[in-house]
């Protein structure tokens, strides 16, 4: 097999974990918050760019191997989030009339999402 | 084939109480559900990771591919969801497999927040506010469109269903007309 396959292998395995992880912690979380916000996806998204922030930084600074960063980073990280459902889950609160949450899911998300990226580069570079 | 052995554990086994735990807690999600979800991860993440191969951005210019990935994936997953929920009979793999699974993993939204962090990092203050701004909005432009369209052949199969048509299509056949 070619050093192509393999690694499209192994961001296939990491890419169905992080699908089904991402699954397990939604259910987990949205059935314990009462929440109009879909908090699941918020969580799941704000924790996932932090994880591909640290992971990008470490390849950069760190040396770790470029292809530890495709199948976690790409692999892992890129199918725990997930923008479709983002989205969806946008329009969905400003169909129902939910302005709101739909501004507060988009704040939310877009500016704790850029902080934890950064604060994920971050603190790659302290290590 | 059949087994002689009896697979069942016996009552009077020591349980687990973890794992009697972790049951309870996903008693809601069957195993076959999350492996229809892995199985739609598993090709959704390769086939993000192969545009990405195909199609490359340089360092410090828009992320086009990672933004047509997510754009294409949200009008995707919302015309879909419209045939499962609304035209569609009801089926117990089709939402865990393409929505969850592939939309899911084919989407990212890790890669769009550090791409844009990374712009900022470069100075790239264009490229990294088209990315944020533009990815949203064309996000949600595409999530309206895919409902709008998915709503429309829906509303057109509730007012002329399939049957119907069909039995039009007979009826005009004999008597000559055109369908």
């Amino acid at each position: 097999m070619g050093p192509l396959v393999i690694t499209l292998i192994a961001v296939s395995v990491a890419a169905a974990i992080g699908a089904s992880a991402r699954y397990l912690l939604d259910k987990a979380l949205t059935g314990r918050c009462a929440s109009t916000l879909p908090i699941g996806t918020l969580t799941i998204n704000i924790t996932g760019a932090f994880l591909l922030g640290l992971l990008t930084g470490l390849a950069a600074h760190h040396g770790m191997p470029k292809n530890a960063l495709t199948v976690l980073g790409t692999g892992f990280c890129g199918a725990y989030t997930t923008f479709s459902t983002f989205s969806y889950e946008t329009m969905r609160l400003v169909e129902d009339g939910s302005i709101a949450e739909a501004t507060t899911n988009v704040a939310v998300s877009l500016t704790a999402g850029m902080a934890t990226a950064a604060a994920g580069l971050g603190a790659a570079l302290l290590l | 084939m059949t087994s002689d052995v009896d697979l069942t554990p016996a009552d009077n086994l020591p349980i687990d109480p973890d794992a009697a735990k972790l049951e309870r807690r996903w008693a809601g999600a069957p195993a076959s559900e999350l492996g229809a979800i892995a199985a739609g991860g598993a090709l959704g993440g390769p086939t993000r990771y192969g545009l990405g191969l195909a199609f490359p951005t340089a360092p410090h210019t828009f992320p086009l591919t990672t933004f047509v990935i997510n754009v294409s994936g949200s009008f995707v997953l919302a015309l879909l969801l419209v045939f499962i929920l609304d035209i569609w009979p009801p089926s117990t793999y089709v939402r865990p497999f393409f929505c969850v699974g592939f939309l899911g993993a084919y989407t990212t939204f890790s890669t769009w927040m550090v791409d844009t962090d990374r712009l900022i990092a470069a100075g790239t203050w264009g490229p990294a506010a088209g990315n944020l701004a533009g990815s949203l909005i064309a996000g949600v432009a595409a999530t309206s469109l895919g409902l709008l369209l998915g709503r429309g052949i829906a509303e057109r199969r509730h007012k002329d269903p399939p049957e119907d048509r069909l039995s039009a299509l007979a009826t005009s056949q004999k008597i000559g007309g055109r369908p």
